[in-house]
């Protein structure tokens, strides 16, 4: 195995590999940061380049890609309330709210060294497990799916807070909405009404665009001004102050990474519910912070960023172990391995793992490139925030309507992104969480899809939920995280309690 | 006198258009061609298209370029009709999945293309099936086992109307077994992942995925070499040492399986799809791209214009007989 980790690095270490690897973490960077593109479009773009290169000068260039992508969309994501890439959906809770109250720059520093670290950590947790792969993949059947899901509808719920019945009116409308469209299970379309453009689903990109982008811009136009609240004297640039929260705070990053490797290993689930996850469970185990969530905590921006930059680690387990993608990305990346001769799964760990390692290596060291640049540049980034909305509003309205558009050139996903613009922008008005719709959305299909198999393997038997080792477990965390908050609140009445009846 | 200038114009027009159809060869391609594929990047079908298209540009003279464009949707229909819609000039290519493509036709599902009527230019890849189980946790160890079966059979696979799901339903309703299907699986390698897991007891799986699987060298870490083979769709004998449904008297099942076959817009003039279906066979017999299909375990399947033509006719004619099983499918599963 070392033997072809210092190939991976010795592949790597020639200014023509370099350069390919900035190059590709550079595209991702961008194609992270306009929403709608994503790194599933720049890898899909890259390929007819790769055809001259070597496969590992190839994966040199995507791996590039691959890592650097969701650190470019926690940029828009900060900014502009846009996710670049859907897994950065999670970061707009608390890192837009910090960009209005002129902490950008804190930020997007916090936000990049979280990336950076995230995607170290994810990176070497997939170095660790190759042994035991096999062994990680196998875990999940279909009752686990449901429980993890489970897991997931719950732990959002709690982390509403005191909008619990607003959090359970749009999760339930989140839900429906995941419903829209093809059902694997029984091959049939549900509530199309008729228009094709539903009948493969509400697509997860356009709806976000609406529902953050969009919905911010007539928000904004309505209230007027620029993004930055704050007065114009604050001092921008606090980088580096974001740089040490995550150093700070490191227990918040570790747990977000834990979280991004462990998910994204799962095939179907992906990064955008690790990072979502990773949010919810940092708000739970916080439950008296210093600034409230969704209000511009830090740690709110720290916890999703490492989880979805550590799921690219994580989500090469299946795609290596069984040639069975771990995201959309990486199922393009598939596609790229094959097209250059090397059949995933097995047979690549076994005969080539000095292209595994190459893979390693760039990934790992490509998340770092990336967030160096984006720590050079965040001073001007964040300049962006200080535009007047006469400027801001048409930009990023056409950029956000372009980006729906472009994913699949389909005028009708641009309907879709206007639709939940004015969605979004109800929502903000009278205080209902996007963050609970945008879950249910995400979470909708794959707990149906998995419930309803669950059944029938187990012939309608609901045991199987709970005669298993893992979906136990599953089900173990979500009585906890339901009961934690609660647990730490009453223990700290009981504490505050005792404290007067002493005084 | 009129008469005599109708007959002129008619026999010079008539000259005109036999005259042009070589010029319309001549000047073909002028234009870029876009190489639809039906699904999204990264699957099997975005992979051979993406590969095919440096060849065909060779062979079609190297002054145009091919353009993949992924148009998926409608589970493969939306760009099918995309093709039918296009103006017939050979500008747009589609492989199509076949009986897959046919399924809708065949049911009598509004589809907006019709196979039948597509202009075939030839075939790439086809593949056929065998019966796997898992070799630690499957209940039946052989096909004789699966029919003397007392419990229901249960079988993971993709969603009623995809292609393993017609094949087993046609398959099973033959040799007089009512499995009980756990759809939903988005792929062959996701359910043939649900058999080693014990979601279910056993599946259908391409041959050539079952050999990609347990190709590896070395023993210790391949999860699919779990699989092991109880039944091959065949009528010659068996590659896996195991019964065959030619052996057992089910002749007709050895057309089960998928196709690769190429086409374009209804009604392109014969000159320009002549040209289209010499320059793919000539790549798909390309000593290099066959050397890299073999080499990705997926091996090419050359079939020229007339004979494609005729394989889809064959196929539309085979699986028209089980319109009902086909069409019931899709109410069977809860």
């Amino acid at each position: 195995m070392f033997e072809a980790l210092i190939e991976g690095i010795v592949n790597l270490s020639s200014p023509h590999s370099l350069m390919l690897l900035a190059a590709g973490s550079v595209v991702g960077l961008l194609f992270g940061a306009i929403p709608g593109l994503g790194g599933t479009t720049a890898v899909a773009l890259l390929i007819p380049l790769t055809f001259g290169m070597e496969p590992w000068q190839a994966i040199i260039l995507m791996g590039g890609v691959m890592a650097a992508t969701s650190t470019g969309g926690s940029i828009s994501a900060i900014l502009l309330n846009t996710p670049g890439i859907a897994p950065n959906a999670a970061t707009t809770f608390d890192g837009y709210p910090l960009a209005q109250q002129g902490k950008a720059g804190m930020a997007i520093g916090a936000g990049a060294t979280a990336s950076a670290l995230g995607g170290v950590i994810g990176v070497i947790s997939l170095v660790a497990v190759i042994p035991i792969m096999k062994a990680i993949v196998l875990l999940f059947t279909p009752p686990e799916f449901f429980m993890l899901a489970i897991f997931g509808l719950c732990a959002i719920a709690v982390s509403s807070g005191d909008r619990l019945l607003q959090g359970l009116i749009t999760a339930i409308i989140g839900l429906m909405v995941g419903f829209v469209g093809y059902y694997d299970v029984t091959s049939t379309v549900r509530y199309d009404f008729g228009i094709p453009l539903l009948e493969d689903g509400i697509k997860l990109v356009p709806a976000l665009i609406g529902l953050f982008a969009i919905s911010e811009m007539i928000n904004l136009a309505v209230k007027g001004g620029s993004i930055s609240e704050s007065a114009s004297d604050v001092e921008i640039s606090r980088i580096s102050d974001g740089v040490k929260s995550v150093f700070k705070n490191w227990s918040t990053m570790v747990v977000g990474s834990g979280y991004g490797t462990f998910i994204g290993a799962v095939p179907g689930v992906g990064g955008t519910v690790a990072a979502f996850l990773s949010y919810s469970t940092q708000a739970q185990r916080d439950p008296t912070p210093d600034i409230e969530y969704g209000k511009g905590n830090i740690k709110g921006v720290i916890a999703p960023e490492s989880a979805n930059n550590a799921k690219d680690g994580g989500s090469l387990i299946p795609t290596l172990a069984f040639g069975i993608p771990g995201s959309a990305e990486t199922a393009v990346f598939l596609g790229v391995l094959v097209l250059h001769g090397i059949e995933p799964g097995q047979k690549l760990l076994e005969d080539h793992q000095d292209l595994v390692f190459t893979l390693v290596v760039a990934l790992t060291v490509s998340a770092v490139f990336a967030t160096l640049v984006v720590l050079g540049l965040a001073k001007y980034m964040a300049l962006l925030t200080r535009i007047s909305v006469h400027m801001l509003i048409p930009t990023v309205t056409v950029i956000a309507l372009v980006g729906a558009f472009a994913l699949n050139t389909e005028i009708g996903d641009v309907v879709i992104a206007f639709i939940f613009a004015f969605i979004g922008y109800f929502m903000i008005r009278f205080n209902y969480p996007r963050v609970t719709f945008t879950i249910a959305i995400v979470l909708g299909s794959i707990t149906e899809l998995s419930f309803h198999q669950s059944m029938l393997i187990s012939d309608d038997d609901m045991s199987i939920f709970y005669t298993r080792g893992l979906s136990i477990f599953l089900l173990f965390l979500t009585i906890l995280s339901l009961a934690f908050p609660t647990f730490r609140r009453k223990m700290k009445e009981r504490k505050l309690a005792k404290e007067e009846a002493e005084q | 006198m009129i008469s005599k200038i109708t007959t002129g114009a008619i026999a010079l027009s008539t000259i005109a258009m036999v005259a042009s159809a070589p010029a319309q060869a001549m000047d073909f391609p002028k234009k870029n061609i876009t190489f639809l594929i039906a699904y999204g990047p990264g699957g099997g079908f975005d992979t051979i298209t993406r590969k095919l298209g440096p060849y065909l540009k060779k062979y079609l003279g190297g002054k145009v370029n091919i353009v993949a464009k992924n148009l998926p949707g409608g589970r493969g229909k939306k760009a099918a009709q995309f093709l039918a819609k296009r103006k017939p000039d050979g500008s747009h290519i589609l492989m199509f999945n076949m009986p897959g493509h046919a399924m809708p036709n065949i049911i009598g599902e509004k589809a907006g293309y019709d196979v039948r009527k597509i202009d075939w230019l030839g075939r790439v890849a086809q593949f056929r099936y065998i019966i796997v189980t898992s070799a630690k946790k499957g209940k039946y160890k052989t096909i004789q086992d699966v029919l003397k079966a007392k419990s229901q059979i249960k079988i993971p696979i993709t969603g009623p109307g995809t292609t393993g799901y017609l094949a087993s339903a046609i398959l099973w309703n033959a040799l007089g077994v009512q499995p009980k299907y756990i759809t939903g699986y988005k792929s062959s390698s996701r359910y043939a992942l649900g058999v080693i897991r014990g979601d279910g007891d056993l599946t259908i799986l391409a041959k050539g995925s079952f050999k990609k699987y347990v190709s590896s060298k070395k023993k210790k870490r391949a999860a699919f070499k779990d699989l092991k083979p109880i039944l091959e769709i065949t009528n010659g004998k068996s590659e896996f040492g195991v019964p065959t449904t030619g052996e057992m008297g089910q002749k007709d099942l050895a057309i089960l399986g998928g196709d690769r076959i190429v086409g374009t817009t209804p009604g392109t003039p014969k000159a320009i799809k002549d040209k289209l279906a010499d320059a793919l066979y000539k790549s798909v017999t390309d000593p290099e791209f066959v050397a890299w299909g073999n080499k990705v375990g997926r091996p090419v399947a050359p079939l020229n214009s007339a004979d494609a033509t005729k394989l889809v006719g064959q196929l539309y004619s085979y699986y028209v007989q089980y319109k009902d099983i086909l069409a019931a499918s899709n109410k069977k599963t809860r």
